[in-house]
């Protein structure tokens, strides 16, 4: 298994060489630059546009400036972001971690409500419970998430009720106690968390209802329940082990799509996550930002990856890596 | 004008005097007196003179500006503006993006010079007056006596003179040294206005041209703290002076607000400076506000959202917007005032540029700069733009026809006396059969036979623009040209602009410096500028037109008299609108909102516009 993490792992520079290339690469023949926007305007000297182009390292050709930027990224040196002015790396972290606390909080509650509910929807197959149950889902898989989150902003604005976007209270925040600041961010937090989670079970929920559904007409179920054992003891103990392993696998690509899964929803609710400071490093074109903010997801999907695969051999005895 | 304040009142007043005091520490004498309460909110013990917290440090300067145009406000309370955008830095010397400067210009740093949005005219600053030599070459300004730094360090010469050697060091890029350009030498080596020292409170500066408003440039300089910042240069860092990382104290000021704290795409807290340099018209020092929060938020729609939902105390009203906030006008807690025409143009314009690109191939297909270069076609273009119905549907009848150059907005330099083109078709076909075009069952042609067809651009991101693209493709098709219309991504518009020129017309809009003088126009106007957008940087003007306005331009920069100076500006305003490089469309009305809590709002047309005069604003009660 060591063997099999090893190579996993020196996979990844060929990948992220590749995956920066392009990136920068899309990014040097899109027209203009970062300095476009304000070299139109009229009290800007050329001159000065040359000195900022030489300054912020935009006046070489594409192989020079992408040796220059792979040189310092292999030293984990991401550079300044030309918008904030600030570490690329710092605004990263800070971003990051107000993702993981959407998405994260997200992937709890999706779990959390998906497997009970698949598991009872199982059980009371074609009764009220697994058709509402099925609704809900439906309902969650059907609707694009964008309309979904605009949904959720409009109930918010007119109800008011919920904050409409941000991640705390932006003026009264220095003012609170800390349990006042864990109060303002959760209040925040749940519609986002509410549209990703309900989003995000209905297909979890599916598959669980479908393995279990599976599972309990196979013959060991019968046999269990031929030996005088409660109903519930057997759904739990012996049918919901083996039907949730699949679910394992899932689970870990969820892990895999942390850093993007909540990228709609948080653009929508002005989350000051990921994906907003992507999005607009893009549309900026924000060059270091933009390159540590691919290279940072493509890290993760791959990390997520190889741990969804690893969950799966710790949990399946048929599977081993080699 | 101070009416008899009721004896509670007083008392109240006496204690929070007696209060601010003990905070100030130091057996410092500070509270203000609590006269002229004129604008508090009657029959409210709380609504008082309001105690400043942080209080005033020690006493106003001696040479203190004295506020006459504002009420006695009360002290207190924290004022919330949206803001589009993180500010890049707190460094008003490299600070180019409005998200920085709206900050650092006015609310942190003060500069010599100042400038009354409202009133569309100077004022002084941190200096107290300057005197102009008689050739016009030597300027002398004077600080006002007793001028401190935010952290109580005097505010001298020195500080002028050391940011002056900043912004003339080639390693600092800015825009402000442009205003300080003399000319080259012999060896061709840039010149600028020398600075000489004449003491502690006075410093000159000696032209070798003349600038009759050389006070707006010297106004333009924000001057930093050299006792804070000059080590740091001289050791070759100073793109990393007053960055957003520069821990708050340090950030030392001289405008009416010093940095509490900020945080990254969050807010921007600014609070009283207890050494401003400015007091009210009955010796209250300013300013009266103790916080100023800057919200910063993704872009106008979701400031809008926050000034609607009670959030934020000002608001920059678009267009669009104006019909929703009118209706919630009626049941809501906060004023619309009407600023009268905007400084943003609107204009069409169409590509004059004969130069060829790499491949030695002309910019414009030749057939058609013949008529892009035929001034008829332009007029006729002019007179079969239905202004009118523009203003009712694009501008929710919040708008005025425009034909020319500078915007009704602009007070000083705006001259009604323009050539102007009412909607009328006939009048352009007469043009267009005059300028050799012959109309057909089919459409229109020129006198070769071609079919009149173009390509008509803007920037995609501005939905008034596309609108506009709309309906001038509507008109243009009475006359039978045939105009294909493309909304574009900025960057590629801009591009296009300023390096392909591969574009056959556009339209685009202007937006105003401050002040909105000719000077800040340069650009534009002279035919080897390069924001001369139809034929840039041309190195010896095309047409005589172009050479006329060149020669009035210049005229107009050095006549010490300011009525040669709007004669020559009135002039190459009817030039521009007779031969019409950039056709105008229109300007729409400008508007401004506020809570009603917000006492001295005076919103003014130029940038920013509700919070120029954040010095003097105050709050009647809390938000």
């Amino acid at each position: 298994m060591w063997i099999f993490i090893a190579r996993r792992f020196i996979s990844i520079p060929p990948l992220l060489l590749a995956v920066s290339f392009i990136t920068y690469l899309l990014l040097y023949v899109a027209p203009g630059d970062y300095f476009t926007r304000l070299c139109d305007n009229p009290s800007i000297t050329e001159e000065m546009c040359a000195q900022l182009r030489v300054q912020y390292g935009l006046d070489g050709g594409f192989w020079k400036r992408y040796a220059f930027w792979l040189v310092n990224a292999v030293t984990f040196e991401f550079g300044y972001s030309f918008k904030y002015e600030l570490p690329v790396f710092s605004l990263i972290t800070e971003r990051l971690s107000n993702t993981l606390l959407l998405s994260g909080t997200s992937m709890v509650a999706s779990w959390g409500l998906a497997i009970p509910l698949g598991v009872v929807a199982a059980v009371y197959q074609g009764k009220f419970i697994d058709k509402a149950a099925g609704f809900v889902s439906f309902f969650g898989l059907s609707i694009p998430r964008v309309f979904y989150a605009l949904l959720a902003l409009l109930f918010a604005a007119k109800t008011g009720w919920f904050p409409t976007g941000g991640m705390r209270d932006q003026i009264a925040w220095d003012d609170f106690s800390a349990f006042e600041r864990f109060k303002d961010v959760a209040h925040h937090l749940i519609l986002p968390v509410f549209v990703v989670a309900t989003a995000e079970m209905a297909s979890h929920m599916r598959q669980m209802r479908a393995q279990m559904i599976e599972t309990l007409n196979k013959d060991y179920v019968r046999t269990a329940r031929a030996k005088g054992l409660g109903y519930w003891t057997v759904v739990w103990k012996h049918a919901f082990g083996n039907a949730v392993n699949p679910l394992v696998t899932q689970f870990g690509y969820s892990l895999a799509a942390l850093l993007t899964g909540s990228f709609l929803v948080e653009v929508v609710f002005s989350w000051p996550g990921m994906a907003r400071l992507t999005v607009d490093a893009v549309f900026a074109q924000d060059e270091p930002l933009v390159m540590a903010a691919v290279m940072m997801a493509t890290t993760m999907l791959v990390v997520g990856n190889l741990i969804a695969d690893l969950l799966l051999a710790a949990i399946d005895p048929r599977i081993r890596l080699e | 004008m101070t009416t008899n304040p009721q004896p509670i009142r007083c008392a109240a007043a006496l204690a929070l005097a007696a209060l601010v005091v003990a905070c100030s520490g130091g057996g410092e004498k500070s509270a203000p007196a609590p006269a002229g309460d004129k604008a508090s909110t009657p029959g409210s013990a709380a609504a008082g003179p309001g105690t400043p917290n942080p209080p005033f440090q020690g006493e106003a300067p001696k040479g203190a500006a004295r506020e006459l145009e504002a009420e006695p406000g009360r002290y207190g309370g924290r004022l919330v503006i949206a803001t589009a955008g993180n500010p890049k830095s707190f460094n008003p010397v490299l600070a180019n993006e409005t998200s920085t400067t709206e900050i650092t210009n006015g609310p942190m740093f003060s500069s010599c010079w100042g400038y009354n949005n409202k009133k569309q005219a100077e004022e002084p600053g941190l200096c107290e007056k300057y005197e102009r030599s008689t050739d016009g070459l030597t300027w002398t300004f004077t600080l006002r006596e007793g001028l401190q730094w935010s952290d109580g360090t005097p505010l001298t010469t020195d500080d002028f003179e050391f940011t002056y050697a900043v912004m003339l060091d080639a390693k600092v890029p800015n825009s402000t040294k442009d205003l300080f350009k003399q000319g080259k030498d012999a060896a061709g080596v840039e010149q600028f206005a020398k600075f000489e020292k004449v003491d502690a409170r006075s410093f000159r500066f000696v032209l070798r041209e003349v600038n009759v408003i050389f006070q707006y440039a010297v106004g333009s300089i924000y001057a930093i703290p050299k006792h804070k910042w000059e080590s740091q240069w001289q050791a070759g860092e100073f793109t990393r002076v007053l960055t957003l990382q520069t821990p708050p104290a340090e950030v030392v000021t001289s405008g009416p607000f010093r940095l509490k704290q900020f945080d990254t795409e969050q807010r921007v807290v600014l609070e009283r400076n207890p050494h401003y340099w400015k007091v009210d018209k009955v010796g209250n020092r300013l300013p009266y506000l103790d916080q100023v929060i800057f919200v910063i938020v993704p872009d106008y729609n979701a400031a809008f959202l926050k000034f609607r939902q009670g959030e934020t105390h000002l608001h920059e009203v678009r267009p669009d917007e104006i019909d929703l906030l009118k209706r919630d006008l009626e049941k809501s807690d906060f004023v619309l005032n009407e600023l009268g025409a905007s400084f943003n143009t609107n204009y069409i314009m169409f590509n004059q540029d004969t130069g060829n690109d790499k491949d030695g191939k002309p910019f414009v297909d030749p057939i058609k700069m013949k008529w892009f270069q035929n001034r008829l076609f332009r007029k006729a273009v002019s007179h079969a733009i239905d202004r009118e119905s523009i203003v009712r549907t694009v501008f929710h009848g919040q708008g005025l026809p425009h034909y020319g150059y500078t915007s009704p907005a602009n007070k000083a330099w705006y001259s009604d006396a323009v050539v102007k083109y009412p909607y009328n078709l006939e009048t352009s076909k007469t043009l267009l059969a005059e300028g050799g075009f012959v109309s057909k069952e089919d459409g229109l042609y020129d006198a070769q036979g071609n079919r009149v067809s173009f390509r008509l651009v803007t920037n995609s991101e501005n939905p008034t623009r596309v609108a506009l693209l709309n309906l001038l493709k509507e008109d243009f098709k009475k006359l039978g040209m045939e105009v294909n219309i493309q909304p574009v991504p900025f960057n590629d518009l801009v591009t296009a602009l300023n390096d392909t020129r591969n574009f056959e017309a556009v339209v685009l809009g202007w937006a105003s410096g401050v002040p909105p003088d000719p000077s800040q126009m340069k650009n534009v106007l002279l035919s080897s500028g390069r924001s001369h957008n139809w034929f840039p940087n041309q190195k010896k003007p095309a047409t005589p037109w172009e050479a006329q306005i060149d020669d009035l331009m210049q005229k107009n920069s050095q006549a010490l008299d300011p009525a040669e100076r709007t004669r020559t500006y009135n002039e190459i305003e009817r030039i521009f609108s007779d031969e019409l490089p950039q056709i105008g469309i229109v300007v729409a009305m400008d508007y401004a909102a506020a809570r009603k809590t917000v006492g001295n709002f005076k919103p003014a047309g130029l940038r920013p516009k509700t919070h120029w005069n954040i010095d003097q604003l105050f709050l009647n009660a809390a938000p």
